[in-house]
């Protein structure tokens, strides 16, 4: 048995659906072309709005939006902006800054780096999602093209609203299983092309401390080449401080499962919200970036975080802990109990 | 050992020994049996446990020299206090002996190095992930959510 909400395993055939949709789109004249409306056209927006914000020059303020463990709406807002090829977003002390290869992150009191990834290229989204051209909307001031994606049982779990002038990604919100909004990005105003803004640079020395790829995982770690439904495997490294980083993407969403050896102080943890995965502990948040899920196996502490869909993270735990979310009953009840407090629309 | 003086929460680990000792009534029993449900830390704590009872209790035990009792108990002979000086320092030096064989099987449980204790940093790890997968992935949507302010860091 499978979970409900997970549903993945290759392209499926939705060539009815394709035709409806299409056929609609012809009647509204939403569609700019002949294909427009087909799940492979709505794929090739999700793939150029990959790229578009490290190529095209645009200055905005984003809105992000997510509801807390208790259920609590919070709304904070940052600017963002790139020419050159190189972007910031955020300002002073909370800020992150790049090029195509390039990462540098800083929260206030934490700093990351990243300098390329030497991981496997990225399953196309379509491979696990069902993808259609739903219309137009506009955000910021600006037509966009909306896309969804949708799960084998039909649910749309992301929207994605795309510039239609310049193919960059202007809001993304992920849905629950129940179908409701659970973390939205979007900008609230935007510019685009001609911004007159120098490149940001990247921070200088002292800040030189990147995550390394390994082939092979040290000794008391542990690796699935597939986790959860239709995560595939993309890169393993090996951070800094001793952590390793499993990285995974399901074509549209990603995951990362961090290991780190010694013995978890549940004590220590904030309250976030309490669950038990098939038997094993755990404790998960939901944060800014996704759902955060942290939990035990022997003298490893592992923590999971990902921007898909709750219940796909919870899938993504269930799997790693070496416990496949083969329980439909154990299942439900792991995630309502979870993500009940998400009643938000 | 009552259940009633302590509630689901307030359990230490010493009622472990009381649980393997079979000294716990039912209910608290029976709250033990969730905590070690739920926790493998707990379990992994009753399983050391249980390793030093059985190390312990499988040391042999232990006979006085021939003859020893013999000659306590003879009631016509008269006792030889340093014979029997002798034999309890030689009971006393295989209880000795025992004690030192059950301590150093408890310390070798008690003293072999517990993992130390660990907390995901949740701002390192979020920022990382997110840094990850805007390469070759929309940095904005990925990253915005990186840096703002989120206040539940352990």
């Amino acid at each position: 048995m499978s979970p409900t909400v997970t549903q993945r395993g290759g392209r499926r055939p939705s060539a009815a659906l394709g035709a409806l949709v299409l056929g609609a789109l012809c009647v509204t004249g939403l569609g700019s072309g002949a294909d427009a409306g087909t799940p492979d056209a709505a794929e090739e927006l999700l793939v150029k709005a990959r790229k578009t914000a490290t190529v095209e020059s645009f200055a905005g303020v984003v809105e992000v939006v997510w509801l807390d463990d208790q259920g609590v709406e919070h709304v904070e807002r940052v600017g963002a902006r790139g020419a050159d090829g190189a972007f910031v977003i955020g300002i002073g002390a909370r800020k992150a800054v790049g090029d195509e290869n390039e990462r540098f992150t800083n929260s206030g009191d934490e700093h990351t780096r990243w300098k390329g990834h030497g991981g496997t290229r990225a399953p196309r989204p379509g491979d696990s999602w069902d993808l259609e051209i739903a219309g137009r909307r506009h955000v910021a001031g600006r037509s966009a093209t909306v896309v969804v994606a949708r799960g084998d049982d039909g649910l749309v779990r992301a929207r994605f609203a795309i510039d239609r002038e310049t193919g960059q990604l202007l809001r993304r919100a992920v849905l629950d299983e129940q179908g409701d909004v659970v973390r939205v990005m979007r900008f609230v105003s935007i510019i685009t092309g001609g911004v007159d803004a120098p490149p940001p640079a990247m921070p200088g020395d002292g800040f030189d401390d990147t995550p390394v790829a390994i082939e092979t995982l040290p000794s008391g770690f542990v690796s699935r080449a597939d986790a959860g439904s239709g995560y595939r495997l993309l890169g393993q490294y090996l951070q800094p401080d001793g952590a390793v980083q499993l990285y995974y993407s399901d074509g549209l969403f990603t995951a990362s499962v961090f290991q780190r050896s010694g013995r978890l102080d549940w004590d220590a943890l904030p309250p976030g919200t309490p669950a038990a995965i098939d038997g094993v502990r755990a404790r998960s948040y939901s944060m800014p970036t996704g759902t955060l899920v942290v939990w035990s196996d022997r003298d490893v502490v592992l923590t999971a975080v990902g921007d898909g869909p709750p219940d796909a993270v919870i899938g993504i735990v269930a799997e790693m802990s070496g416990n496949p979310s083969d329980d439909q009953s154990w299942f439900d009840d792991v995630t309502d109990f979870v993500f009940g407090p998400f009643d938000w629309e | 050992m009552s259940g009633t003086e302590f509630g689901a929460g307030e359990m230490d680990e010493s009622f472990l020994s009381a649980y393997l000792d079979g000294e716990l009534d039912a209910v608290a029993r029976a709250a033990l049996d969730a905590r070690l449900a739920e926790s493998p830390d707990w379990r992994a704590e009753l399983a050391a446990l249980r390793t030093v009872r059985d190390a312990v209790r499988s040391l042999p035990l232990v006979d006085a020299p021939p003859g020893f009792w013999d000659r306590v108990l003879a009631p016509e002979d008269v006792v030889d206090l340093a014979a029997a000086r002798r034999g309890r320092v030689w009971v006393s030096r295989w209880r000795a002996l025992a004690g030192a064989a059950a301590a150093a099987a408890v310390m070798g449980v008690v003293f072999v190095p517990r993992p130390e204790p660990v907390q995901p940093a949740f701002a390192k790890i979020t920022q990382s992930h997110a840094e990850r997968a805007s390469l070759g992935n929309d940095v904005v949507t990925n990253l915005a959510g990186a840096v703002v302010p989120v206040g539940i860091e352990p």
